[in-house]
Parts: C-alpha cells; structure tokens; sequence
C-alpha cells in the first residue's frame, strides 16, 4: 500500500492541500484568511493536474528540428493551469476588492463580528 | 372526429364577447351610451352566432375546427355537438340577458366589471365548445380566474373576503383537476377526447385507476359544481356578487363544473362502463347528500340571495343525479335541468337585485309588503319559485317528473323519496318568501304602485327578468319547440340510449 | 460566412466587452447602444443557428482548424441553439431595460426616481455593460462548446462577471450577498476542475464527444464516478440544488434588478445545463448504472426544493425575496425533469428552463420598475400599484399565470411535461408534488397580484410616485410577459424538434 502511496504521491499531496484550504474556507470567519483558503484550494488542484501530465523522464515540450525524439512533459495540462491560473487570479483579486469593500463599511474583516444586518 | 363539419362559427362565437372587450378599451371615457351599445352588441351578436348553429344540431351534424396543436398529439379543438351546443345556446342567452341587466344595475367602475364579464362569457362557450378535456380545462381556468373580479366587484370586505375563499377553493381544484387530465392522458393512451365516446376502458388499465380517475375529476369539478362538501364557497360569493353576476354564477358557472363531470361520465366513461365500475353510487350518493343538505340549510338563511345560493347547490345536484341514475329520462330530465334552473334561478337572482335596488332590503324577514311597491317583479319571483318548486306548466315540473321517472325507469324509488324530501323542502322556503312579500305588513308606509311598467324599475333590468319568467312558463308548456331543452336533450339521450 | 456564425455569436460580445469602456471614455452616452447592437447581431447569429442545427442534427465547428481531439470543437445541438436564441434575446432585454434604470438622471420626463440601493455612479455605468456583454459571452459559449475545459473556462468567466454585478452598487449589502456568494461558489468551482482533472488523468481526453467513448471503456470506474460526483456538486451550487441553495436568495434579493433577472433566468440555469451536458454527452454510456442514483438523489432534492422554495415564497414580505424563494421552486422543477431519467420529464425541465427564465426575468424587472419608481419594497406596500403603474403590474400579472402554470403559457406546458414524465417513470407521488407547487404558487403569485389590482392603496402611500416606469423599462417588462404566453402557445413548433434532441441525448448521444 506504501508504494501506491508513493507511486500517487502527487494524488496525496493535493487531496490533503485540497482540504486544508476548503477547512480555511469554512473555518476561519477572518475574510483574509478565508481568502488565503480559496487560493490553497487553486493551487493544490492546479499542482495536482501538471503533476498528472509529468513524466519522470520527460523533457521540455518543445520541438527542435532535428533533435531525435524523446519522452516529453505533457504541454496539455501546462496549458490548462495558465488558464486556470488566470482565472483564480482574476477571481482573487475581485474577492480581495470585495474584502476591501466590506472593510470599509464594517471596519473590520472579521465575518463574525458583523451582525446579520435585517432589511 | 371524422364527421365534423368544419365551421368557423364557434371560434368567432368565442371571440365575440372579447370584442366588445376591446371596445370598451378603445372607446373613451365619456362616450358611456356608445359603451353600453358595444356591450350589448356583442353579447348580442354571440347569442345571435350560436343561434345560426340550432339547424344544423337538431339535425345531428356536428360543427367544429381544429385551432393550434399545442402538446404533442393535443391540441385546442372546438366541436360543437349536441350537448355542447345546449350548454352554449343557455350560456349565450343567460349571457346576453345577464349584460342588459347589468347595464340598469351597475352603478360603479363599470368598465372592469363589463370587461370581465364579456372575458367570462367567452371563456364559457369555449368551454362548452371544447373537443378534449385539454381545451376544456384552458377555458375553464380562465374563466375561473375571469369571474373573481366579478364576485369582488362591490369592493366591500364581505366581497373581498368572499372572492378570496372563492380563490382558495378554485385554484386546488383546478391543480386536482389537472392531476386527473394527466392521470386520464397517460392511462388512457393520449386521447382526452370528450366528444367521443369511451377512450378510457378497461382494457387501457385497471379498475382501480379507472376509479381513482373519475374520483380526481370528480372532486376536481365537484368544486365549482357545489357539491357537498365542496361548496364552502358559494354561499359567500352568491351574496356578495352582484346580482347579475349571481344569475351567471348560480346559472352556468356552477353548471360548468357539472358539465365537466357530465362530460366525464357520458364521454370519457361511457353510461355503461360508469355502471358497471360503480361509479353511478358515489355520484348518486353525493348528489342525494347534497340535494338534501343544500335545500335545509336554505331554510336557515333569512338573507335572500343566501338562501337563493344553497337552493342552488341542491339544485345541481339534480342534473349529476339524473345522469347518474342511467335511465333514459333520468338523464333527459338531468340534461334539461341546466337549462331549466339556469332560467329559474337567473331569475330569481334578478328579481334579488330589484328588490336590493328599489327597496333597499337583502333579508326576506324585512320585505314585507314589497309585493305592493313592486308588483311585477315580484309576480315574476312567485312565478320562478312555484316552478323550483315543481308546479305544473312550468319548466320546473317537467324536470322533476323526468327525474323522477328516471328513478322509476331503473328501480331505484329512495332517489324518488329524496326528490319528495326536495321538493317538500323547496316549498318550505320559496313560500314564506311570497307570503311576506305580498300579505305581510311593511315596516313603514310604502305608497302604492300602479301597475305600471315604467315607474317600476328601469326597463334595462326589468326586460330580462320578465323574459326569462315568461320562457319559465313557456318552455314548460310548449315543451317540444325545436331549440327549447328537450329539442337538444333528446338528441343527447338519444346518442347514449340507442 | 455561415460556417462561422457559432463563433461570431461568441466572439462579438467579448471583443465588444472590452471596446465599450474605451469608448465610453469619449462618449459616454454610447455604451448602451453599442451593448444592445451587439447583443441583437448575436441573437440574429444565434437564430440563423437554428435552422442549421435542425438540419443535420448538431453542429461541428473546430477553432481554429484543428482536428479535434486535439483542438477546441464547438459543438452545437439542438438544446445548445435552443439554450443560445434565449440566452442573447434576454441579455438583449435586460440591456434595453438597464439603460434608464441604472441611469436616472438621463430621464428627461423630470419624474422623481429613486434607485433601489443607491445610484450608481457614472464611472461604474461602462463597466456594468461591459461586464452584461462579457456574461453573455461567456453563457453563449458554455452552452455552445463541445470541449469540457472550455467549458469550465466559460463557466468561470461567468461566474466572476456574475460576482461583480452582484457586487457592483457597492453598497453594504450587495457586497454581503456577494462575498457569501463567492465564499460558495468558488470552492464550487474548484471542485469542478479536480474532477476535470481527474478525468482527464485518466483518459487523456478533453473533448466531451471524445470522452463518452473513453470513459465508458476505461479501467478506472471508481475515478470516473468520483469525477462525475464532483462535477455535479460543483454545478449544483450554481444551480442552486438543494440545499446547496443558500447563497441564492441574499444575492439574487440584494443585487440590483436587472442583475437579478439575469441571475435567476439564465444563470442558475447553466448550473442545470451543465449537468444535463455532462450527464449525458460525457458520462452517458455510464447509465442507467451505475451512476443512476445520482439522478435519484437530484430527484428527491428537487421535490424538497420545490416545498421548501414554496413555503419560504409563501413567508416573505419582501418582494425580491419572495421571487427568489420562487427561483428555487422552479429550480426543482427543472432539477426534477432531470432527475426522473425520463424523455418527456426532461423536455419539461427543459422547456421550464425557457419558460421559468422568460418569466422570472419578468418578475425580477417587473419588481425593478416598482422599486425604482416609488421606492416600495415591501409587498404589503405595493397595495393599489395598478392606478399608477398599470402596464407594470399587468406584466406582473402575465408573468406570474407562467409561473403558476395557468394555460395556456409556457409555465404550463412544462409542468403538464413533467407530470406526465413522473406518471411514466412511476411516481405519480412527484407529479401530485408538481401541482400542489402550483398550488403553493398561486398563493404567493397571486397574493401580490391582488395586492397590485384589487386593493386601495393604504393612506397616502402611492400619491407620491409620478408614474409609469419610462417606457424602455415598461416595454422590456412587457416583451417578456407577452412571451411567456406566447412560447405556451407556440409550443408545438418548438417541442418537437426539443423531443428529438432529449430523445438523442438520453441515448448517449
């Protein structure tokens, strides 16, 4: 059982990373924090998809005219991260500006030192 | 239908009415002779369509026309055969007399309640003019939610309250009628044809579900047709609709959700798969029930159009009785008797609104002596109540004496006693209402009025009282004429009992 | 040309997307007007799809030449037109009624105004058409493509431009409503990309037609079934499955009214359309087991939902939330025709999808109009709206039949398809559950409809409102009534062809 671990250790890695930054989520009522959860969350599942496209021999994806060929990195999955990588970024960046924003109006950005406001 | 003669006239019949709703919108607002006439016109011309058809039905020919496919295999159908036909000649008739009335009666935000009215009526010939259950149940829907306007019209609370519990019993119904439109369309092999006899049978599924159908359906349109104890609602709405809008109400709305079951029963089951599955019993039980609760608790009431409103819900119940009982006079005197009460009662509901308008009164128990102010309208009440009660030459009696022979026809003589117990009853309360109106003293002096049309009350809601007393005495006597009740019910039987 | 209209119906909103704030910056009257060409040339692109689609089946388009599997293919069926033609027509109608609600001050009829949170700055304004153009973009293109990380990437972009026009008055509440939002939807998302992950580790395909034929003959079911889990759940807190739900009624209540049409008519929506996609066009060969009975737990959250949606509707005072509880409701409803794993139940959760999204965008900007012109949010206050507001409240009126379900409108045909669905796959309980749900709604429905119509205003409450919402608003509301009755009755032109596309799709197409 050892082995399959090791053999999938990438696998465990970003389950268990996966599952740290969903408990910050939850857990913490700090919207920085919270934050810092969500991006855990993205990087353990952008880690564990380039990690699905490595081969242990692999080199570089790029073609040289010439060169004989060899085992190459999946590009794929590469591909994909930047993009998601994006996105997070992206999506980052507006919760940052929301937490800016409930800063300024509740002058903390503790969750639960806020009191349900009733219309 | 492969006999169906395709006829423009029943869609034009259905649009009649809107038209002049449409009239109403575009005319301005100071122009109110020019708005009455466009009511009456198209009210008028309605009547006048669905009259053209009267040749062709009494021939046998059934008119009709597919209009858009709407669900697969479904789609909004009109025919016109002979039962629908009957239900739409009274609709348009009670309709057109409905709307003169209410020209004389309604004093106050006129334009919403003649809008809804015209809506009403149309939405009730595409009722009957309806070729499956689909149709039917779009037209009834609508004019379910059509007639609540009218029933909250006057805008007092007792109104308001009563629209809403009127709501609160519809729109369930309608949800249960729905559920067995469904039921009936899965089981029975997607055909909800009501003009055609038998889709559903025993072949298409067991008698269980065949049971639990017609049971859905009939606690579906149980509601609307008052049967106990589903008619919560009508006492209230009765009284607080205004009285034209009572006439419609007692006349076809009730008779509408009867119609459903008949159409349920004598097309969708077929007379004699409703026998052999025992359904006629809980039709027939019901009925009874409610034959004989509505016409004691009307004795109860000492408001008039209260009392006017539980004789109603008994008297529906005779038509679901007499077509239970699958004699061929019970359901000749069952179909007759939508025709027969909607005249009686639209204008027993009339001579209501009269008295409210010139006398001020709604409780039977202060109209003393309001036979002397009013004579002619009270001749007209005394006339329509002798026949609700079943005197001879009067539609009235022809109805019953069907009923019961029809009970006789298939051995069942307790459906005679409850008829009896009905009729003793009626007399009970019909009664008192002349005597007090003609021998008792008034409260205070009222000076005497001659017999004189005019200074009675205005010719817009005396005309249409006067017409539907005289077609009571009329149709009773001149039974056969073609177009009168049993000219069409005939026919009706006539398919069932070859 | 004509090949490529998939892709221009896409591509223009997103280029459009990042033109109107250039240009506002020189004119700043144009962003409005260039919002509505655009989203008009896309529901023109998007309808002359339609009859391409029915002629061969679906719609092949491969970006940029490559040969899938190796390159992004739109693939284009029927539901995907379907879903596309509505898509552009209510973002279209939902720009038109922005363009005087977000901008009061342009209204020249010298009528007091007031916005419901607080107006929103001139500076935002590009920004707000900009992020409509970008959502309609990126809804376009989640339903139009045929490639599964595409589809992610489209989801997201959705997604973010949704938080933003949640967020965008910046005012206390709509930034709550926001973050809670964000805080579910976000893990959400990241759920959605480990099972994309995680099927393609183990089939080494990103193309959904690819994908069927994989991962029906891979070695690695259990990663297969995980991923599928996975996707669900990431859709359903999109789709607002309960109890999933509870990010919905703060944000669609709280965000300004447009915004809350778009959310509730469209974009819950893709959270259902991505799993009817993925349901069937990836993991299709899976079922009827061993993956079935995740349709089954779908299926029992929906009739929950439909209860708890009600009976929260029944509850409110508030307007917007009343009409967001009943977003949920139907939300079952169209869970429900999913979840029953029958044709004729899906094509009614489909068609509610059309019908539902017609209607509540309705109601949302119906409530809009009310608010924005007197200022009332509560329904006890919107006693006599009628006498001053007539065409609005008619709207509201017509909306409401749809949702209630009275014949003829599409309300209607939906749920006549899903009761019948559940009397086919044997559950008449579900379909009895279906109309005690029209029952439930004509109590909320109604209620306000009568409040509207049948009852004096209380006191002074209605003497100060000037008037009828300007007629860009009015006629936006008024389009969207009309054709909730008029998709009712034209339904047998469009459910035929929506019959033969579930039929396909049920099949493993």
């Amino acid at each position: 059982m050892w082995s399959m671990l090791a053999d999938n250790i990438n696998y465990a890695v970003a389950m268990i990373l996966f599952c740290i930054g969903f408990y910050t989520v939850i857990i913490r009522s700090n919207l920085i924090k919270k934050i810092i959860g969500l991006m855990i969350m993205q990087v353990s599942v952008f880690f564990f998809l380039v990690s699905v496209g490595y081969l242990d021999e692999g080199v570089a994806p790029i073609v040289i005219p010439g060169a004989a060929p060899s085992p190459m990195v999946n590009p794929l999955p590469q591909a994909m991260i930047l993009t998601a990588i994006v996105i997070a970024v992206s999506t980052t960046a507006l919760f940052l500006s929301l937490a800016l924003k409930f800063y300024e109006h509740h002058g903390t950005v503790d969750m639960d030192r806020v009191k349900e406001e009733k219309r | 239908m492969s006999n169906e003669i395709h006829s423009l006239q029943p869609l034009i019949a259905i649009l009649l009415p809107t038209i002049s709703l449409v009239g109403l919108l575009v005319i301005p607002r100071h122009r109110q002779g020019l708005k009455r006439i466009v009511h009456v016109a198209g009210s008028l011309a309605t009547f006048i369509i669905v009259l053209s058809l009267l040749p062709g039905i009494l021939d046998g020919k059934v008119y009709g026309m597919e209009l858009i496919p709407v669900v697969e295999s479904l789609s909004i159908h009109l025919t016109v055969d002979a039962l629908g036909y009957y239900y739409g000649l009274a609709l348009a008739f009670l309709g057109l007399l409905a709307t003169i009335y209410s020209l004389g009666y309604i004093k106050h935000n006129d334009d919403r309640y003649f809008g809804f009215l015209a809506l009403c009526n149309s939405f009730l010939i595409g009722c009957a003019f309806s070729h499956n259950m689909f149709t039917y149940f779009i037209f009834y829907e609508l004019m379910t939610l059509a007639a609540f306007p009218l029933i909250i019209h006057e805008g007092t609370d007792a109104a308001r309250a009563a629209g809403i519990k009127y709501l609160k019993y519809a729109i369930p119904a309608g949800a249960v009628i729905l559920f067995a439109i469904l039921m009936h369309y899965f089981w029975g092999g997607g055909d909800l044809s009501i003009v055609s006899l038998g889709a559903l049978s025993p072949d298409a599924t067991s008698k269980t579900v065949l049971t639990v159908i017609f049971l859905t359906y009939f606690a579906g349109f149980g509601v609307k047709a008052a049967i106990v104890p589903l008619e919560g609602w009508v006492p209230d709405a009765h009284p607080a609709a205004p009285a034209p809008a009572s006439a419609l109400l007692s006349g076809v709305i009730l008779k509408a959700g009867a119609f459903g079951i008949t159409r349920v029963i004598l097309n969708v089951y077929g007379l004699d798969q409703f026998h052999a599955l025992n359904l006629w019993i809980y039709v027939a039980v019901f009925a009874s029930i409610t034959i004989v609760l509505g016409s004691v608790r009307a004795l109860a009431q000492d408001n008039l159009k209260r009392r006017l409103a539980y004789s109603s819900v008994g008297q529906v119940s005779y038509m679901l009785l007499g077509i239970a009982l699958a004699s061929y006079h019970g359901l000749l005197g069952g179909i007759m008797h939508l025709a027969h009460h909607a005249l009686m009662k639209g204008c027993l509901f009339m001579c209501s609104g009269i008295i409210l308008r010139k006398t001020g009164k709604t409780n039977i128990s202060e109209m003393g002596g309001i036979g002397s102010r009013i004579p002619i309208t009270m001749i007209c009440f005394s006339i329509c109540s002798l026949a609700m009660m079943g005197t001879p030459l009067t539609v009235g009696f022809i109805s019953k004496w069907l009923l019961g022979s029809g009970a006789l026809q298939v051995d069942r003589p307790v459906f005679i006693a409850v008829l009896l117990l009905s009729a003793l009853l009626s007399a009970a309360y019909y009664l008192p209402i002349i005597y007090t109106a003609f021998f008792k003293k008034p409260e205070t002096d009222v000076e005497q009025a001659d017999l004189n049309l005019r200074s009675e009350v205005s010719h817009a809601m005396l005309w249409p009282t006067l017409i539907l007393a005289a077609l009571v005495i009329l149709a009773g006597i001149w039974v056969t004429l073609p177009g009168f009740p049993l000219s069409l019910a005939s026919i009706v039987a006539g398919r069932v009992f070859p | 040309m004509s090949q490529h209209l998939a892709i221009y119906a896409i591509v223009t909103p997103l280029l459009a997307a990042v033109l109107v704030p250039i240009v506002s910056i020189w004119r700043k009257n144009w962003a409005m007007p260039m919002t509505g060409l655009v989203l008009t040339v896309s529901l023109v692109f998007s309808t002359l799809l339609v009859p391409q689609v029915r002629a061969s089946g679906y719609l092949s388009y491969h970006l940029g030449s490559w040969e899938p599997p190796f390159g992004i293919e739109l693939r284009v069926d029927f539901l995907g037109v379907f879903m596309m033609v509505l898509i552009s027509a209510i973002c279209l109608i939902v720009a038109v009624y922005s363009r005087k609600y977000i901008a009061p001050d342009t209204a020249k009829d010298g009528k007091t105004f007031f916005f419901y949170a607080e107006e929103m700055q001139e500076e935002k304004r590009p920004v707000y058409y900009s992020l409509l153009l970008l959502i309609c973009a990126a809804m376009l293109g989640f339903v139009a493509t045929g490639d599964i990380f595409n589809m992610f990437v489209f989801f997201e972009l959705m997604a973010i431009c949704s938080y933003a026009l949640v967020a965008i008055p910046g005012t206390r509440l709509p930034i709550r409503a926001a973050i809670k939002y964000m805080l579910m939807a976000v893990p959400a998302a990241m759920l959605a990309l480990l099972a994309i992950s995680l099927l393609y580790s183990v089939t080494g395909s990103l193309n959904m037609a690819d994908l069927a034929g994989l991962a029906g003959s891979s070695d690695y079911s259990r990663v297969i079934t995980i991923s599928y889990v996975l996707l669900i759940v990431g859709f359903a807190v999109k789709a607002a499955v309960f109890p999933l739900h509870i990010w919905l009624p703060d944000a669609h209540s709280k965000a300004p009214s447009p915004v809350s049409a778009l959310l509730s008519g469209l974009i819950v929506k893709m959270g259902i359309v991505g799993i009817i996609r993925v349901t069937y066009s990836v993991y299709g060969s899976h079922f009827p087991s061993p993956l079935s009975w995740v349709t089954s737990v779908l299926m029992w959250a929906a009739a929950v939902a439909i209860i708890y949606g009600a009976i929260m509707a029944i509850r409110q005072n508030d307007l917007k939330l009343m009409i967001a509880y009943s977003t949920i409701m139907n939300l079952g409803y169209i869970t429900l025709g999913f979840g029953l794993a029958d044709v004729t139940a899906l094509v009614g959760g489909v068609y509610q999808i059309m019908g539902h999204g017609v209607a509540k965008a309705c109601l949302f900007l119906c409530a809009g109009s009310i608010i924005s012109r007197s200022g009332y949010q509560k329904i006890e206050d919107l006693k006599g709206a009628y006498r001053k507001m007539p065409l609005t409240c008619i709207a509201f009126a017509l909306a409401s039949l749809s949702v209630v379900g009275i014949p003829p409108t599409a309300g209607f045909i939906g749920k006549w398809y899903l009761v019948t669905g559940s009397l086919n796959s044997g559950y008449p309980f579900l379909g009895a559950l279906v109309l005690a749900g029209s029952i439930m709604a004509a109590v909320y429905c109604f209620r306000v409809v009568y409040y509207m119509f049948f009852l004096p205003p209380s006191g002074e409450s209605w003497q100060n409102v000037s008037g009828e919402a300007p007629p860009s608003m009015a006629g936006a509301t008024l389009v969207l009534a009309i054709a909730s009755m008029a998709l009712g009755i034209a339904s047998s032109w469009i459910l035929p062809p929506l019959r033969d596309a579930m039929g396909v799709l049920l099949a493993g197409g």
